[in-house]
């Protein structure tokens, strides 16, 4: 019994799909705009359609289309995707077709490379076409035997609500993915308020399930109802808006979470050397914004070097920038500061005189413009966390890669003989040296550190930020704030600060403007401070007192 | 009375000898080698203003140890102050020939704001070029030093201060002008602006101003008050308990010390012809600060020396060498606090005392050599 | 010699507590004890983090009384000076001066002004300014932003305070930067602004400390010279110091006073010699 039950079902699915093929070839006639009637789909390479790919004018392309739409072939299908991504070329003297694989290497149906020189011509379609193509597409989906990709077309089903109800209820019948199950459901509601026709009843339990299960893509289908002259379907279908509404802003509330946590994270990464610095030699390096720069501008340099590899040119950054703004910072350490400790205000005017040394040769020697930084295809993804919401794989991978560089410079400073004689000095400066540890060493290291992870958080900037000789001034004021807000010296402050900073210009930009959210939010670090001098997480006991 | 004394008789002999033959030279006819052109005239009167703006910082820095990186925020407050009075004065002289002012028009605005309320009147506009910058000073002071904030803490937020403040005015529906400011002056009660005469009167104002403050700051300095504003600077817990009201002290200075930035901005606008919200941007205000660096702080003169040095320089590398300057500039970032920390009135002093052995001791406001000091 | 009490007022001598009418009964009211002690610390507790500096600490001082104050480090003493001082606030207990004046709702500046002067552990006088600059920038009188602008020495004030450099042996000094002068020589010019102030408590800290046998013999002079003009607490680890100058001694341990008497009786004590040497709980 139990066995049947788990069985039935799935083996159920499964022989109603095959059922299905026949429906689902009249559906895909429909969506083609082709009649019924014709004769059975062309092959993909017949000559109609090889002549419509080929034509020059775009709006040939129709025809092309419509048939391969018909053929439920992969050859098919294969052709329309390269259709559609604008990756189908042809050779306009041997007239053949071929698929772009890489960034310039070529094959035709069969697999043969493209060997000759000249270029080969697009096979370009509008928007219009690409719609249809993915229509189409998404249909043919529908049966695809990957849960996946069922969920997609079904999803894409709901926004067009353009088929037949049979079909549509046949789908359900036969899905057996939940979640694309569900979307079939909306999708045949979508269809009934497309319907003309339906029945009272029926327009009310669809606008019953919009409201319990919001989807953006039938607002439009909804709000149509909302203004209907029949009082009960308008008062459902408002109901359903209202659901729509609630869900909406759920979902923007999210997504402002994400970017300020992704900008906070980014922030924190700048701060956290600033608070190593200033923890352990109560120094602030006004130049720390240009080490940042120097990090960003070392993934320019590679992806210069190696431009087509992106992806490789930015991991490659990750060492160079630590080293070489390392390297910088040890630089300026011993050429600068050690001359000036015990006077933290002329190391900040000092620091300050670097920064324009910096931006200075960086707009000389480089450019006065932003330079341009590949996004690598990886990061321009998205990655879909729930029902319409999805998030850049670019901003995860910077909150990844932000947190993972805390992460280890917290067990760096924990764990490490380094960190050890670190927070030694930072406690006790006198006392460390008298138990031998080489305070000046300590000091070089924990700036070329602060600097090092300054010019990682510039490889995380490079992606979300103008690369130019100004960058790093516009984030050195607003990682002050990280800083003096989370209590200086303290990581886990800065993490707190950095997030909270970044939720706030998040949360409040929309409200008031980028400028003026900017402004209030440092006002209100203005404030807070002068509230509590020592940031959120003050250090505590005895040592603390002034 | 210990103002009257021999450093403030020597620095009156030279700004008087200055300001006159500069005000004799600007009456030679055009073709004389010597002739100061009425151009020459105001940007020698904008480096007395730039003068008194380091003058206000040495008073918080050099004294009290408060180093300001937002002293520039007071400037233009008060700028900004005179600059409503003058733009109120060109009426319908503008180009639109509208009642307001022509960033107005583009706003769309047909009345003066409520804000803009008494602009038009030459006694009010005087007492905001006070008033604004010393409540600003005041309010900010009064919670950074209530709370203890200090050292780098108070110039870091002294500096977001700024910050803010210039994104602010670059706001247009702020209504001042926007990223333009203030400009296009045509008369001062009266005095066409772009005349030789009005030119002259300007700088002579611009150096009566500078002496009055210095006269102040002197006095200042020179009491019981400037012992407890070195004391601040030194060790301020020790000074309470010594029985000072160190936050008054502070507060006190500091206010002043924004007063007559305000007073700097104000004589600046008419002779510079504008002010717009770059004068709010951190880095003009930490230019002044290495001003007082380089004349050496804690002396007086010292941030007057450094102002006509650094403006100077500016005026001559950055026409011949553009690219240079900036990086002329930035090296006197770091050379004058590893190598000159005391600055060139340092160096005037250390040979005055080989000259005269024994007689000229420095002030009680000049920073040990050698020792460390806590900023 | 100068008069370094307040405003001149002659001064009760020595050790005499004012009357008591509950003498013998074991137990005096509050307000009785008020008026008998210049100082008085009950059941004082301060805790940091959970460590306990002072743990139901009481003091008290009469006027005019000089009282050492030893104990091993760590016992709470400048805690308790920082309670007195107002710099750090009590978890709970009083603390009165002067009969009405409560110490713990006023600040560092009140009570400084009101006449308690501290000497700190380290030497802290103001290094830019000369030694008579830092004479007069303690001088007693209102100490307002507007007063001390306009204020001009008078001629009194001036012999009093080149007496106080005579007597702090700084009369040769009084040009001379703070910062340039020996250790020794900041702690007497650091007593001399305290005198300056003309407290009728004073606090010091570590007087002696990093002073040559000299030096030293020459404090306990200046500070018995001013015996029955003020008020003194001393706290000092330099056993024959506090044996020159001490009348009455109290020990203090974790935070409690575990003795008080002279040298020779608290020295005598088991517990407090167990505190000193032994590294048992005291």
């Amino acid at each position: 019994m139990r066995f049947s039950l788990s069985i039935n079902p799935r083996a159920g699915a499964w022989v109603s799909r095959a059922r299905l093929a026949a429906l689902l070839a009249l559906v895909f006639c429909a969506l083609a705009g082709v009649a019924r009637a014709q004769a059975p789909a062309a092959s993909p390479l017949a000559p109609e359609v090889r002549e419509s790919l080929l034509d020059p004018k775009v709006n040939a392309r129709d025809r092309a289309i419509a048939l391969l739409a018909e053929d439920l072939s992969e050859e098919s299908a294969r052709i329309l995707t390269f259709l559609k991504n604008g990756d189908l070329f042809f050779d306009a003297e041997t007239r053949k077709l071929y698929l772009r694989v890489g960034e310039k290497s070529f094959v035709t149906l069969s697999g043969e490379e493209y060997g000759g020189s000249a270029p080969l011509k697009k096979s370009a379609v509008n928007n219009r076409q690409r719609q249809k193509i993915q229509s189409a597409l998404n249909a043919r989906s529908l049966q695809s035997p990957d849960p996946q990709a069922r969920r997609e077309a079904s999803r894409a089903l709901i926004a067009s609500g353009e088929m037949e109800l049979e079909t549509l209820q046949a789908l359900i019948e036969a899905e057996d993915d939940s979640e694309a199950r569900e979307n079939l459901r909306a999708a045949r509601a979508a269809a009934v308020l497309k319907d003309p026709q339906a029945a009272e009843g029926d327009i009310l339990s669809a606008l019953a399930l919009f409201q319990e299960r919001p989807a953006p893509e039938a607002r439009e289908l909804i709000r149509v109802k909302a203004e209907s002259p029949d009082a009960r379907e308008a008062q459902a279908a408002r109901k359903a808006l209202a659901s729509l509404e609630a869900r909406a802003q759920r979902l923007a509330f999210f997504e402002t979470l994400f970017f300020g946590l992704s900008l906070g994270s980014v922030l924190v990464l700048i701060a956290i050397g600033l608070a190593i610095t200033f923890g352990v030699m109560g120094v602030i390096n006004m130049a720390h914004g240009e080490m940042a720069m120097l990090g960003a501008y070392a993934v320019w340099f590679l992806q210069e070097l190696m431009p087509d590899r992106p992806l490789a040119a930015l991991l490659l950054a990750i060492p160079l920038a630590f080293v070489g703004a390392g390297l910088v910072g040890a630089l300026i350490e011993r050429g600068v500061i050690r001359f000036l400790y015990q006077r933290p205000l002329e190391t900040l005017l000092a620091t300050f005189g670097i920064s324009l040394i910096l931006r200075q040769a960086a707009l000389l020697f480089i450019s006065a413009n932003n330079r341009p930084i590949v996004t690598p295809a990886f990061f321009g993804g998205q990655w879909r966390i729930a029902d319409g919401f999805a998030v850049s794989v670019g901003r995860v991978s910077i909150i990844v890669f932000c947190l993972a560089v805390f992460f280890a410079l917290v067990a760096l400073l924990r764990y490490t003989r380094l960190g050890l004689e670190t927070r030694a000095v930072t406690q006790n400066r006198e006392i460390a040296r008298a138990m031998g540890v080489k305070a000046a060493r300590v000091d070089a290291l924990t700036f070329a550190l602060g600097s090092g992870v300054a010019g990682l958080a510039g490889v995380a900037l490079s992606l979300i930020a103008n690369v130019g000789p100004n960058m790093g001034q516009g984030y050195i004021v607003d990682s002050f704030m990280v800083v003096v807000f989370g209590g200086v010296g303290n990581l886990w402050g800065s993490l707190a600060g950095g997030l909270v900073i970044g939720l706030a210009n998040k949360f409040m930009e929309p409200a008031y403007g980028a400028i003026l959210a900017k402004i209030l939010i440092m006002v209100g670090i203005i404030f807070f401070i002068q509230r509590r001098p020592s940031g959120l997480f003050p250090p505590r006991g005895r040592a603390a007192r002034g | 009375m210990r103002v009257w004394d021999a450093p403030t008789r020597a620095f009156a002999l030279v700004l008087g000898f200055f300001a006159s033959a500069v005000l004799a030279l600007s009456f030679l006819p055009a073709g004389n080698a010597l002739a100061l052109g009425p151009f020459t005239v105001s940007v020698l009167g904008k480096y007395l203003c730039f003068a008194l703006l380091a003058l206000s910082i040495d008073l918080a820095w050099g004294y009290l140890g408060i180093l300001s990186l937002g002293h520039g925020a007071f400037f233009a407050l008060g700028g900004y102050a005179f600059g409503a009075h003058l733009m109120r004065q060109i009426g319908d002289r503008g180009v639109y020939g509208s009642g307001v002012p022509d960033f107005m028009v583009f706003l769309g605005w047909e009345e003066y704001p409520w804000h803009w309320l008494g602009t038009d009147s030459f006694a009010f506009s005087l007492f905001m070029v006070f008033c604004a910058p010393g409540l600003l000073a005041f309010v900010f002071g009064w919670t950074a030093f209530r709370s203890r904030v200090s050292g780098v803490y108070f110039s870091i937020i002294s500096q977001a201060l700024t910050y803010a403040l210039s994104l602010a005015f670059f706001l247009n529906a702020l209504g001042y002008g926007g990223n333009n400011g203030f400009t296009d002056f045509k008369t001062l009660l009266g005095f066409d602006l772009n005349t030789a005469g009005a030119g002259r009167a300007l700088f002579a104002l611009s150096a009566a101003a500078l002496l009055g403050a210095y006269l102040v700051a002197r006095s200042l300095v020179a009491s019981r008050l400037g012992l407890a504003m070195i004391a601040v600077r030194d060790n301020e817990t020790r000074l309470r308990f010594v029985g000072y009201r160190v936050e008054r002290v502070k507060l006190f200075v500091f206010t002043l010390s924004a007063m007559m930035a305000g007073l700097a901005g104000a004589l600046y606008v008419p002779q510079a012809g504008i002010i717009n919200p770059n004068s709010f941007a951190p880095l003009f205000s930490i230019e002044m600060v290495i001003c007082v660096a380089l004349g050496g702080r804690g002396r007086l003169y010292g941030a007057v020396i450094g102002a006509f040095l650094v403006n100077a320089a500016r005026s001559g590398l950055s026409s011949y060498f553009p690219n240079a300057w900036l990086f002329a500039f930035g090296a006197l970032f770091i050379a004058v606090p590893v190598a000159l920390p005391s600055g060139v009135a340092g160096l005037i002093e250390k040979g005055a005392r080989r000259l005269f052995p024994g007689r000229a001791a420095s002030g009680p406001g000049a920073f040990p050599e050698k020792e460390a000091l806590n900023g | 010699m100068a008069d370094y009490s307040p405003d001149g007022a002659g001064r009760a001598p020595a050790l005499s507590a004012r009357a008591d009418p509950f003498e013998g009964l074991g137990w005096t009211p509050k307000a009785v004890r008020r008026q008998k002690y210049l100082l008085l610390l009950e059941d004082v507790s301060v805790s940091f983090d959970g460590f306990k500096a002072l743990d139901g600490l009481d003091l008290r001082l009469a006027e005019g009384e000089i009282r050492c104050l030893i104990g091993p480090n760590g016992a709470g003493k400048s805690t308790l000076l920082d309670v007195i001082t107002g710099q750090t606030r009590p978890d709970f207990g009083e603390a009165w001066f002067d009969e009405t004046f409560n110490l713990l709702e006023e600040d560092e500046v009140s009570i400084a002004q009101r006449g308690i002067g501290r000497k700190f552990q380290r030497p802290s006088v103001f290094e830019s300014l000369s030694v008579w600059s830092n004479l007069e920038l303690a001088l007693q009188g209102p100490k307002t932003v507007w007063r001390s602008w306009r204020a001009r020495l008078t001629g009194a004030e001036r012999s009093f305070l080149e007496e106080i450099l005579a007597l702090v042996s700084l009369s040769d000094k009084a040009g001379e930067l703070a910062g340039a002068l020996s250790h020794g020589q900041k702690q007497w010019l650091e007593i001399g602004t305290l005198l300056a102030q003309k407290p009728r408590v004073l606090l010091l800290d570590e007087p002696v400390a990093g002073m040559t046998p000299q030096e030293i013999e020459r404090s306990a002079e200046l500070i018995l010279s001013l015996e029955g003009r003020a008020t003194i607490l001393v706290v000092e680890h330099d056993m024959k110091f506090v044996r020159s100058i001490a009348r009455t001694v109290t020990v203090l341990c974790r935070g409690q006073a575990l003795a008080e008497g002279t040298m020779d009786q608290v020295s005598q004590n088991p517990r407090v010699r167990e505190a000193y040497l032994g590294e048992a709980a005291c």
